[in-house]
């Protein structure tokens, strides 16, 4: 025991000791590369909530992609022939779809994750100190509406799968899958409630937007925008008047049409900086892209005998003829020149193809064939339909859509769909199918087998 | 004695015997320390006498002195590593000089196995099995990383190469699975200190989009784990903590396992250098192969018409042999130098090792010099320091799974042979019209550059403060910093075909990433000796862990000029991600020992890490182990008997970052964004709990010919991390939380036998065997699968093992035939084991040892690839129904999953050795100062037997840093391909 006297050891005691104490605090250490969402949801500030408001651009354009390639694989725009990545043709051209099968998610974990996103903004909003009540108001008419439109990305992939229309803010419960129907009508209701929520909302939205919304970016505006999504919903659903009372509120605009008045529209915008997403439909090479052949060999003729503008804008012939599994094409997608070209939410083109198509629903031929008319001259330089054409205009539709529309927005398969012509989508090898809609997700699937979502099934095809 | 303490605190680093005062009762001892038959001399035994601090090292010619013996009868202790520990009663007034004879410990029963922090026990009457590896068995064959080295020597150890690339990397897992998502690597422990074992991504992934378009994601760059970066000639012993019963000393960390290894320590005498020279080759070990087209129509209907041009029947090129082809001139080099006085003692090491790869302009260059200096700075106070600064550079080639057409593996599955991509003379490459590259031209120019520098810093003070013949009181403090910096520089040319695909020619990618380790660890050692057949050994302590680790990345493309800065390219990234832990544990323990036959003991920990949800719980893990030995149970047959039984709880920490729910960050069109996280975290994470009971037998028979030791265990885990997948329609994609629980039992024998031990022969042979089985035993979630049925998937099921691999197979169904995930097999294999025997005619000794993994399963990606470019080798051979085989399995494995899932068992000669001593007198004749000089023939990987049908059923994907890396590692895809690789060795004392 004398040794415990000693200085050395005293020293050394004294070092330990101070060691210890030191060690003894509780390192309580930060996320140091992320924020939390507890910053959103307990404290939220006017800063926080504008940039997930802008979040919710970010979520919806990470599955814009999807909706241009993999609807377009199904509707048959276009082939993804990467050879590093088979299953592009064997999941999509052949098949079964299977609800645990490549690429069946088609952006349903997004979508969700996007919409809860919306819901917790909506939850915090009225919460926010430094919001006035029109600023609150612009929030959530903003929001709602892109819930809305991510609601129906997903309904038009699932069809009668349905799917599930809430975002319980406690995550071990699960939302109710609702039919079809039952979702366009809540759909179309969270549209309406957005129009009443930007009908207060002011002169200016407290958050920024992108490029991308240049001419609709205040509350006015953005209703224009609202009522054109809302459009397209009714369109679906068949409802005529519905679609064209909204059109009429929109920004629908046939005066003096031009290629640029055809493009107005808003838009998902990209960029090469930092953090910031490239669109990945850019494939110069290309690499894995191709267009189906037919897109050029059945484009209509112009008076001089050359190809609808629509076709000769939208794909060449290039250089690369790309072969994987017996199916190979040289046609070239050029509607994405540069890894920055922006991917269209929607536009005018498609407005006047809708309000032609609701015409025609309400019996109205010759305003059905006028708007044809404005989009087939405008866009594809194609002589106009006679007043009293007396073919089919559905066809009529149908092929102005797949060319002014063509690699957008997967038009093509749920234009097909609505009026029961998949059977005329063109099967490059016998052995492909085509399929009317796609099951719901496996993890999904998984977590509900108590009571088990009628999309958890494979879809054959035909 | 007071007066003596005194001045020697002053003078902290002084000698301070005096001996005048003591002179009066004190005598002097001289002898000899000699070698049972052979009576070689035994240098730097260590000679003390029990209880007090008087002690001594023999000399070259073994002889010692003591001096300051007292005059009464004490006794004296010898002590040298592979020697048993002999006490001596020297009676009082005794001074006539003393042969030692000591008997070499060829079965390691006198070993120091680890037990505590601070303190350990012989493996005589060790109660856990503990396995060990020598140094010289480390180095028998040189080896990528000391994990290879391992392999096959180790019971209940399974440790498989993912990559053949130069540089290793490697994945251990000890006793099977402890974990689902957390890490299943074991602890490495140098000297004391904890050091890391990290794996950082390289950063292809920019080029390769294996994962997203993230600059590096980890798992699929195939990285190499760190603990690679050790110089395995700087080793002197392994020790394998295998079970949480003996991991328990390590607490929170310590659930795959513990490592720990001592490094070679300086001798006194005069200075004595080691050489060791190496020089050597590899081959490519297996070859695909690829489809012999039979006419131009099968290749128009792969390839379309545009093929037509580039037919030749004739041509048959084999890639392969192209790729893979290179013959590279490896080397491994090695000096030390040990010495010094018995109060000061150093090591120093230099090292060097090449390899190149078996692919052009691949390699890996490590490169480490160590110092270890042992100072006495009093009669009481000893220090010992250990320095190694390593630097390794490497290139590791453009491998794995790629999303851009570039992997070069991958791209070779797509190659016709007929396709001529060869370097044209004018030395420009082909295009290759039909994938986008030419993977020739992939190997001339990608460039995949690693450099490595890492400083690791361990210290250990031991202070003797009592130093009573009843009770000892000793403060040892270990202490150290491991840091590590690696610099990562990826480019990819704008020249190289695949670069312009994406409108961006040229690729580079700068990675910057520090690791910095720090702990420091005090103990308060006690022993208490009542009387001479009872000791009691306690401990108490405290440990100290610090872990920072920040990655910057920086990635360009569209390269203007060509330049490599990324500052030249107009497509920028950046990314920098941080992780901080700090770790906080006490400790106690007390081991009881009954006339060297009965062992008593028990312990516990308690941590705190500030990874848990709450950072200032404390976390318990207790411990118990008893152990009896029979000595002469049956002389002749059975020596010596011990029953064994131990019971230990070890945990696994949350990983940093896991207990927030993130508010992901991105920008869009130049606007900051937030997104709700995908994935949510559980508030009150804690560390994941095993249980483990481990009851054994060790027996030493025949004469102490050998050495059979033979353990079960059983392991429950608790709290497991679990990823529970939520449905996707709650906005979250997966929940982290603690809650599942497992249960895993094993075995493991091991056999060291010496059966022949004469001057003209000598064979040893040594097996070792271990299984183990897993069964997922409360899942509070629903059945949950990692990765896709189609490609490899692990399904995490109540009442299923953990392992257990789901596939699709298409099963008949009324009204038709559905799809559904069915069992395919279990990853985990049946068993391993291992089985080494040295045979020894004079001078030449022949060694050889076969490796063994029976069962698991692997999914072959590689092989997929050949047949999804319509390309393998049995393309066109056709099946009963008179169809091509290939395109049978091409156009149905996505419902049938079966074909791609293979057994992966395999028997490998790992190592052989052939070595010769050349004779002293030719040596001396040669160089007088030489004395000793070996020459030898060995190979690693030779050969394997193996029913997989591909390169390696080693081989693995998803690299070390994968989440889960602990179960999802049974997909094989395009990996670098192993090789077989020879040495011819010199090496030389003097």
């Amino acid at each position: 025991m004398t040794a415990l006297r000693h200085r050395g050891f005293r020293l050394l005691i004294g070092i330990a000791a101070a060691t210890f104490i030191g060690a003894c605090q509780a390192a309580d250490i930060a996320n140091f590369n992320s924020p939390s969402t507890s910053q959103l949801e307990n404290a939220p500030n006017a800063a926080t909530v504008n940039t997930t408001v802008a979040g919710m651009l970010a979520g919806s354009r990470g599955s814009a992609g999807t909706w241009a390639s993999t609807l377009g694989i199904l509707g048959r725009e276009i082939m993804n022939l990467d050879g590093a990545e088979p299953r592009n043709v064997l999941g999509f051209l052949i098949g079964p779809l299977e609800p645990g099968g490549f690429g069946t998610d088609m952006a349903w974990t997004n979508t969700y994750r996007n919409l809860r996103t919306g819901y917790t903004i909506l939850d915090v909003v009225d919460k926010v100190p430094d919001y006035s009540a029109a600023q609150r108001a612009g929030v959530k008419g903003f929001v709602k509406t892109f819930m809305a439109h991510e609601y129906l990305n997903q309904l038009r992939i699932r069809d009668t799968f349905g799917l599930v229309f809430e975002v319980p803010k406690d995550p071990t419960k699960q939302g109710a899958f609702v039919t079809r129907d039952e979702a366009y009508t809540k759909i179309a209701a969270l549209y309406d409630e957005a129009k009443v929520d930007l009908a207060a909302a002011g002169t200016a939205f407290p958050f920024a937007l992108t490029t991308g919304f240049t001419g609709f970016n205040t509350p006015a505006n953005f209703l224009r925008v609202n009522r054109a999504l809302k459009a397209r919903l009714e369109i679906y659903r068949g409802r005529w008047s519905d679609a064209l009372a909204a059109l009429n509120e929109s920004f629908i605009n046939t005066a003096s049409p031009s290629a640029t008045t055809m493009q107005t529209g808003v838009f998902h915008v990209f960029s090469t900086a930092s953090g910031d997403a490239t669109n990945g439909l850019f494939d110069p090479a290309p690499r894995a892209i191709v267009a189906v052949p037919e897109f050029l060999t059945e484009a209509r003729s112009r008076a001089d005998g050359s190809r609808d503008l629509r076709a000769s804008s939208k794909a060449v012939v290039g250089s690369v003829n790309l072969a994987t599994q017996g199916i190979s094409s040289n046609v070239r997608p050029t509607v994405y020149p540069t890894n920055v070209t922006p991917i269209p939410i929607i536009r005018n083109e498609e407005l006047i193809l809708m309000r032609a198509e609701a015409h025609l629903g309400m019996g109205n031929r010759a305003a059905a064939i006028a708007d044809l008319n404005v989009v087939r001259t405008t866009s594809g330089g194609l002589p106009a339909l006679a007043s009293d054409f007396s073919g089919d205009l559905i066809t009529e539709i149908l092929y102005d859509r797949r060319y002014s529309l063509f690699f957008e927005y997967g038009h093509r398969w749920v234009d097909a769909r609505r009026y029961n012509r998949l059977g005329e989508l063109r099967k490059q090898l016998p052995s492909h199918k085509v399929f009317s809609l796609v099951p719901i997700p496996v993890d999904e699937c998984n977590q509900r087998t108590a009571s088990l979502p009628k999309g958890c099934v494979n879809v054959l095809g035909n | 004695m007071t007066g003596m303490l005194a001045r020697a605190g002053r003078l902290f680093a002084a000698l301070a015997l005096t001996s005048s005062a003591l002179a009066a009762q004190t005598r002097t001892i001289t002898g000899k320390v000699l070698e049972e038959d052979s009576k070689a001399p035994i240098t730097a035994a260590q000679l003390q006498i029990q209880g007090t601090t008087i002690g001594t090292l023999s000399r070259d010619d073994g002889a010692f002195t003591l001096v300051n013996v007292p005059a009464r009868e004490v006794i004296l202790v010898v002590r040298r590593i592979g020697y048993p520990l002999t006490r001596i009663t020297l009676a009082a007034g005794r001074t006539n000089a003393l042969e030692i004879i000591l008997k070499k410990d060829v079965l390691n029963l006198d070993q120091v196995v680890v037990t505590g922090q601070a303190s350990g026990i012989s493996r005589r009457n060790l109660a856990n099995d503990v396995a060990s590896v020598s140094g010289a068995d480390v180095n028998k064959v040189s080896a990528q990383s000391i994990e290879n080295a391992f392999q096959g020597k180790i019971a209940g150890a399974q440790i498989s190469q993912s990559t053949g690339a130069p540089g290793g990397g490697n994945r251990i897992r000890i006793r099977g699975i402890s974990s689902i998502l957390g890490s299943a690597q074991p602890l490495y422990v140098i000297d004391g200190v904890i050091v890391s074992d990290v794996s950082i991504g390289s950063g292809t992934n920019k080029v390769t989009r294996a994962s997203g378009t993230g600059i590096s994601v980890g798992s699929q760059e195939a990285p190499v784990n760190r603990i690679a970066d050790l110089n395995p000639n700087d080793i002197e012993n392994v020790d394998i903590l295998k079970g949480s019963a003996a991991a328990a000393i390590y607490g929170s960390k310590a659930s795959g396992g513990v490592i720990l290894i001592t490094t070679k320590r300086g001798q006194a005498g005069k200075p004595k250098f080691s050489l060791r020279l190496g020089g050597g080759t590899s081959t490519l070990a297996y070859k695909n192969g690829s489809r012999r087209f039979q006419s131009l129509n099968d290749a128009v209907r792969v390839f379309g018409a545009g093929i037509t041009p580039y037919y030749d029947a004739n041509r048959f090129i084999d890639y392969e042999s192209l790729a893979y082809g290179n013959r590279p001139v490896n080397s491994d080099a090695s000096l030390s130098v040990s010495g010094g006085t018995q109060d000061t003692r150093y090591f120093v090491s230099l090292s060097r090792r090449n390899e190149e790869g078996i692919v052009a302009n691949t390699f890996a260059r490590k490169t480490s010099a160590r110092i270890n200096l042992d100072q006495r700075l009093n009669s009481r106070i000893n220090l010992q320091v250990g320095n190694e600064i390593l630097n390794n550079v490497s290139d590791r080639g453009l491998f794995g799974n790629d999303n851009a057409g570039n992997s070069i593996a991958y791209t070779l599955t797509k190659i016709p042979a007929f396709l001529d991509l060869r370097r044209r003379d004018d030395g420009t490459w082909p295009v290759n019209p039909f994938y986008p590259s030419n993977p020739l031209q992939t190997i001339d120019q990608f460039e995949n550059g690693e450099s490595v520098w890492r400083n690791i810093t361990t210290s250990r003070l031991t202070a003797d403060i009592l130093t009573g013949e009843a009770n000892t009181l000793q403060f040892i403090a270990f202490g150290g910093v491991d840091l590590l910096n690696q610099s990562n520089l990826i480019y990819s040319p704008p020249t190289l075909q695949f670069e312009p695909v994406d409108g961006l020619p040229g690729t580079s990618a700068n990675s910057k990433t520090t690791n910095l380790q720090r702990n420091i660890n005090l103990n308060l050692v006690h022993g208490w000796t009542p009387s001479s057949s009872f000791k009691i050994t306690s401990q108490v302590g405290t440990q100290f862990e610090d872990r920072v680790l920040n990655q910057t990345r920086a990635s360009a493309q569209n390269l203007l000029g060509g330049l490599e800065v990324v500052t030249s390219g107009t497509v920028r990234d950046i990314d920098e991600s941080r992780l901080e832990v700090q770790d906080f544990g006490i400790f106690a323990q007390t081991e009881a020992l009954w006339r060297e036959k009965l062992l008593f003991t028990v312990g516990a920990r308690a941590d705190r890490s500030s990874n848990n949800g709450d950072p200032a719980k404390f976390f318990l893990f207790p411990k118990a182990a008893t152990s009896y030995r029979f000595p002469n149970l049956k002389p002749g047959l059975v020596d010596e008997a011990k029953v064994r039984v131990a019971y230990g709880e070890t945990g696994n920490q949350p990983l940093y970052g896991q207990k927030f729910t993130n508010l992901d960050l991105s920008s869009v069109g130049g606007l900051g964004a937030f997104r709700v996280g995908s994935v949510r975290a559980s508030s009150d994470l804690r560390p994941e709990r095993q249980r483990e009971f481990e009851a054994g037998i060790d027996l030493n028979i025949l004469k102490n010919r050998a050495t059979v030791s033979a353990t079960h265990f059983r392991r429950n885990i608790s709290d497991l991390l679990i990823t529970r997948t939520l449905a996707p329609t709650t906005g979250f994609s997966s929940e982290t939380s603690n809650g599942a629980e497992m249960q895993v039992t094993g075995s493991e024998v091991s056999v060291n036998a010496f059966p022949i031990q004469t001057p003209t022969w000598g064979w040893t042979s040594r097996v070792n065997w271990g299984m183990n089985r897993s069964k997922v035993t409360n899942l509070p979630v629903p059945a949950f699968l990692l990765g896709s049925p189609q490609v490899g998937a692990v399904r995490i099921e109540q009442g299923k093992s953990a392992t257990q691999l789901i596939g699709n197979d298409t099963l008949p169904q009324a009204g038709g035939r559905v799809v559904v995930p069915v069992l395919m097999g279990d990853g985990n294999p049946n068993w391993t084991g291992g089985w080494s025997n040295e045979v020894r005619f004079k001078r030449l000794s022949l060694y050889a040892l076969v490796d063994r993994q029976s069962g698991g399963m692997l999914a072959n990606g590689t092989w997929r690839h050949y047949d999804l470019g319509q390309n393998s080798r049995d393309y066109d051979e056709l099946d009963a129904l008179g169809r091509k085989v290939g395109e049978v399995r091409r156009t149905s494995y996505l419902q049938v999953t079966r074909i791609y899932y293979q057994d992966a068992s395999y028997t490998k000669l790992r190592e052989l050795t052939l070595t010769y001593d050349i004779p002293q007198a030719l040596v001396s004749r040669l160089w007088s100062g030489a004395s000793g000089a070996r020459l030898a023939l060995s190979g690693r990987n030779l050969y394997w037997w193996t029913q997989f049908r591909g390169g390696d059923p080693e081989a693995q994907n998803f690299g070390g840093g994968g989440a889960p890396d602990a179960i999802q590692r049974n997909r094989e895809l395009a990996a670098y391909p192993a090789s077989r690789s020879f040495w011819l060795n010199f090496s030389v004392d003097f």
